[in-house]
């Protein structure tokens, strides 16, 4: 009886030590969690504050007058005039099947090239 | 109770290992007296053992609740991140959600001269670090030795790095915010500007200033910046050519009453908000009310046609000036003939746009001008809006040559914006937007009928005349079917009295006029005669040549199809033959 209450005190010590020990570990992982968890929401907020700065940065850098001045001095391309927009019917279709559009398409271009004979005339005249 | 309880089993009979087993339960309990401990110490145990259980289960429980229960609490300190609203001022971004107007983090630098070391040296490495600093006022700050005094706002990161290095504690940073524009000037009278505290001081950022503030969504323009920086820079470029104190441009979805594009010069950049430039801050699109001539013409036909007392088909009397109680109506370049409505437009006839608001009467005449707004200040987001003048009701009523003069555009003053809008609503099929710079919900916008739809397409009709016989010639751009109508007006002086050679010119037109996407409205003050211009300065000659340039420019950006006719090129390349040269 009495080795046997001896062992139930050990025994509770013992289960009480281990319940300290972990709960003290557990307190400790939390606070180590927390720490992390305040280190990501900072990174987070420097984060969204530098991609505010970058697309302010990206929209100076997109400034039309500044591409106008690029494009003008690097690539050789001009604003698109009306002329240089056609009709779709006006594409060659050599791959419609169909034989009536085909005959449509190309009287189109035979229209579009006797303009353009034309307009080539008038500039010349103008010249 | 526990020593009391092994003591009493010190004194029990001494039992092998195992012998208990047998013992009955009624000997155990033997030397136990019933009258003295009793049920009562026994029932203590168990209170108490139930109390600790209790205690265990209520633990339990709130474990339960907390690791395991969803949290049920909306204010409680939650470990989800929510993003704080650090930047005051919510963005503003374009049509096509470009940023416009940000405002980015940045430190003020603070001087504690309380805690400051050697007042002297740090002033003068504070000078050196700022040179625009004078020494004599930073060292007069830092001498006092109390209170704090902000050196110097909205540091570099460069410059922050310099004073972390001087290592001196009474110099402090305070996060502030910039407001800065990163497209300067392309649409400063749009945007406007806010102050040093990060308050709208003008344009929408004083209009919507609670919206920016409370809300973290951008506000988002109907302006496309392409379109605007097409049209500020060829407006620019033909307001030196002719030589104008200012210029207006608005360029409007016909049928929406967005604005895609709104260019007032002379304008200035917003980031410096030192300039103190009064001319260039007014913003001329919406602000200014001016008497717009001729263009009125168009509404009032408009109004004469849609009330049904004028027909197309009628003709009016303009083989001499009309001589009215008080004064006489002249036409500048008169064809001293009979002309019909449309030649009335097209040869722009001030006798027969005053027959015309005669014949239709008063009260035609002012519910009409009531209906396109022309008596009220424009709501839109923007603060600049202006109230036209309109004469006083009853005078008007009373006189036949108020009628007459308004018909032909003159004794009523109203804004660009006011003009442009109803000219959009004659074209499109006879509905009225209010215009809009802020993107809002369909059907949020004032909308309502104003003419027929039949009026709308005789008044298209029209339109399409002006451009390709009369004043607007030059603004035929090939392709996209221009209709419009010019207007010249001369500017009254300080006395009230018209002056001769000064003028403001307007061109307003719609295109494609078969079916209108866009209204366009130029507008010069004072544009000057040149040797290109053979000593002209009505419309035809400074802002007509100029919205054709921007028609040309921007159709092909706003996606409009050509409607390509070689009959138009030909025709077109002669009147350029007579006009190039």
């Amino acid at each position: 009886m009495n080795i046997n209450r001896m062992t139930q005190i050990a025994l509770s010590l013992v289960i009480i030590i281990f319940t300290v020990t972990i709960s003290n570990h557990m307190k400790n992982s939390v606070y180590r969690l927390e720490d992390e968890l305040k280190q990501i929401n900072r990174n987070i907020e420097t984060d969204i504050e530098t991609i505010h700065i970058l697309n302010a940065e990206w929209s100076k850098l997109n400034n039309p007058a500044r591409l106008r001045a690029l494009v003008k001095n690097h690539i050789a391309l001009n604003p698109v005039k009306a002329e240089q927009i056609i009709n779709y019917s006006a594409l060659p279709f050599g791959y419609e099947t169909d034989e009536s559009r085909k005959e449509i398409a190309r009287r189109n271009i035979a229209v579009y090239a006797q303009n353009n004979r034309e307009f080539k005339k008038m500039a010349k005249t103008q010249r | 109770m526990l020593n009391d309880f092994l003591s009493k089993n010190k004194n029990a009979n001494f039992y092998l290992p195992g012998e208990e087993i047998n013992l009955k339960r009624e000997d155990l309990f033997a030397d136990w007296d019933n009258k003295i401990d009793g049920y009562s110490s026994k029932g203590r145990i168990v209170f108490g053992m139930c109390c600790c259980a209790i205690a265990y289960l209520l633990v339990a429980f709130r474990l339960f609740g907390t690791c395991i229960l969803p949290n049920l609490h909306d204010n409680d300190d939650s470990n989800v991140y929510v993003a704080s609203k650090k930047i005051h001022r919510a963005d503003i971004l374009d049509r096509n959600g470009a940023i416009v107007a940000t405002s980015l983090p940045t430190k003020d630098l603070n001087a504690n001269a309380k805690n400051i070391l050697s007042p002297r040296e740090t002033a003068l490495k504070l000078v050196e670090i700022f040179p625009e600093l004078k020494f004599e006022t930073v060292y007069a700050k830092l001498k006092k030795r109390k209170g704090t005094y902000t050196i110097k706002r909205n540091l570099s990161p460069h410059q922050q790095s310099l004073i972390m290095a001087l290592g001196n504690p009474g110099l402090e940073f305070v996060a502030n915010e910039k407001r800065v524009y990163p497209h300067k000037n392309l649409l400063s009278h749009v945007i406007g500007t806010a102050d040093i505290d990060n308050n709208g001081v003008s344009g929408i950022e004083k209009g919507l200033n609670e919206r920016i503030v409370d809300s973290n969504i951008p506000v988002r323009l109907t302006l496309d910046l392409g379109v605007q920086d097409t049209v500020r820079t060829i407006l620019l470029k033909n307001m030196k050519k002719y030589y104008a104190l200012s210029a207006t441009a608005i360029l409007l979805d016909a049928n929406s009453g967005e604005v895609v594009a709104m260019v007032s010069l002379p304008d200035y950049d917003p980031n410096d908000i030192s300039t103190k430039d009064q001319f260039a801050q007014f913003n001329t699109a919406t602000a200014r009310v001016y008497e717009p001539g001729s263009v009125l013409k168009v509404f009032n036909t408009a109004m004469a046609l849609d009330s049904g007392k004028v027909r197309i088909s009628e003709q009016f009397d303009a083989t001499e000036p009309l001589k009215l109680k008080y004064n006489t109506i002249y036409d500048y370049r008169g064809e001293n003939r009979w002309l019909s409505v449309e030649e009335v437009l097209v040869h722009s006839s001030n006798i027969g746009s005053a027959r015309m608001a005669l014949q239709s009467g008063f009260s035609e005449q002012y519910n009409f001008l009531e209906k396109i707004n022309f008596f009220n200040r424009l709501d839109m987001d923007l603060v600049e809006t202006a109230k036209p003048l309109v004469p006083k009701k009853d005078s008007w009523q009373r006189s036949d040559s108020t009628v007459a003069t308004i018909g032909y555009g003159y004794g009523i003053s109203v804004s660009p914006m006011h003009i442009i809008s109803a000219y959009a609503a004659i074209v499109n099929g006879g509905i009225y937007n209010n215009p809009t710079v802020v993107v809002r919900s369909i059907n949020a916008g004032e909308k309502r009928r104003i003419i027929s739809d039949n009026t709308s397409k005789q008044m298209r009709k029209l339109m399409r005349a002006v451009v390709t016989e009369g004043s607007g010639k030059r603004a035929n751009v090939l392709g996209y079917e221009v209709g419009g109508k010019t207007g010249t007006a001369n500017k009254l002086d300080a006395n009230g009295r018209y002056m001769d050679k000064k003028v403001r010119t307007t061109f307003i037109s719609a295109f494609p006029i078969s079916n209108p996407q866009y209204a366009l409205l130029v507008m010069m003050d004072e544009p000057k005669a040149t040797k290109d211009t053979f000593g002209f300065s009505t419309a035809g000659w400074n802002s007509v040549p100029t919205a054709s340039e921007i028609i040309t420019a921007i159709a092909p950006q706003l996606n409009i199809p050509a409607n390509y006719d070689l009959e138009e090129k030909r025709n077109s390349k002669i009147i350029e033959a007579a006009f190039g040269r």
